[in-house]
């Protein structure tokens, strides 16, 4: 399957990739930090539609969690691309699988972006 | 820890014989006003001891031998607002075993920040201890940031398996996990091809443990009713 995904940035600081998966945009966040408060607690179930928005052309700030909206100073959206290559999160079956989806991300952080993030040994 | 006898009385508090006095109708919010935060949290009445008393009606009551020392219950109030995160004592207020290990973990928590040097009345701390757990999720490296979460969700984790073999339930750590951190919504989730957070952090942590995650592993019923 084909994904479509833009990074997203802070001014010149990639915080973000937002894709699209045929149905909603969904984000992987780079800049993680931007959740400490509600992944401070483990026990509390995140609401991870609040990161979900209808479309990938459309992004503005106010689509972000207040959280997000909050933290950023310039919203800037970079070119979008296609993948072959990212992992269907839906067919990851084992903690291998889940590793490779998050560290797509990672990698394409760090070998486009610059960004220097390490890659997940295991989850 | 908490202000000496001399500190209250300069402030304008007289010292208290417990750490749970209750504020009275009489005491006004004008009275409470200026007094340190620190003096101030020793006159509320304490949340999860009141809330206890009808999770006890419930069958659901904390663990007793987590309840006996008021003080470190107050000083866990006081940690989780300073963290800002009301979301700890909600999860207490849970009660049964989910919630008595909730409270385990921000026991053992703020005893291991205290050996450590760290004073959660001090803002500056708290800070620096919210740093450190944003350094955590951002490098991936948990083990790094906050050894002291680590130990103490592995003691809370430990705490539940106990508790659980004590009405013949076993079950691993990793399964434990999954269970009382609800990570088996995200999981559901993950079906439907949305990604979250919550499940890459608390993964990491654990693997910092040497727990395996049992993903996709389905959770039995008795191990969810019992919890």
């Amino acid at each position: 399957m084909r994904y479509r995904y833009r990074p997203v940035f802070d001014g010149h600081e990639l915080i973000a990739f937002a894709y699209w998966t045929g149905e909603q945009v969904q984000h992987y966040y780079v800049k993680k930090s931007f959740f400490v408060q509600s992944l401070l607690d483990s026990h509390t179930p995140t609401v991870p539609y609040q990161h979900v928005i209808k479309s990938l052309d459309k992004i503005t700030l106010k689509d972000y969690p207040p959280e997000v909206q909050a933290g950023v100073k310039q919203l800037r959206l970079g070119q979008e691309a296609l993948t072959d290559e990212l992992p269907q999160l839906k067919q990851a079956r084992t903690n291998q699988e889940l590793r490779e989806f998050v560290n797509w991300f990672r990698r394409k952080a760090s070998e486009d972006y610059g960004k220097h993030i390490k890659l997940l040994s295991a989850i | 820890m908490g202000y000496t006898d001399e500190e209250l009385k300069a402030s304008g508090v007289e010292p208290e014989n417990q750490g749970d006095r209750v504020t009275t109708k009489e005491q006004s919010a004008n009275e409470l006003d200026g007094m340190p935060t620190r003096a101030l949290q020793r006159f509320r009445p304490s949340t999860i001891l009141k809330a206890n008393k009808e999770l006890v009606k419930q069958a659901r009551g904390i663990e007793p031998e987590l309840l006996e020392n008021k003080q470190a219950i107050k000083d866990v109030e006081v940690y989780a607002e300073a963290l800002g995160n009301p979301n700890i004592i909600d999860n207490i207020l849970v009660g049964g075993i989910e919630g008595s290990c909730a409270l385990k973990h921000e026991l053992v928590e703020i005893n291991l920040l205290r050996k450590s040097g760290w004073d959660i009345y001090d803002s500056h701390h708290i800070e620096q201890i919210k740093q450190l757990f944003a350094q955590s999720i951002e490098t991936g490296e948990p083990q790094n940031y906050i050894p002291f979460h680590l130990q103490a969700m592995k003691t809370e984790l430990e705490y539940a398996q106990a508790l659980l073999q004590k009405k013949g339930i076993y079950a691993d750590l990793g399964m434990i996990a999954k269970v009382l951190y609800h990570l088996d919504l995200d999981e559901e989730l993950f079906k439907k091809d949305i990604y979250t957070s919550k499940l890459e952090k608390t993964q990491l942590e654990l693997e910092a443990l040497g727990i395996h995650y049992p993903t996709h592993k389905p959770i039995k019923e008795e191990l969810k009713n019992a919890l």
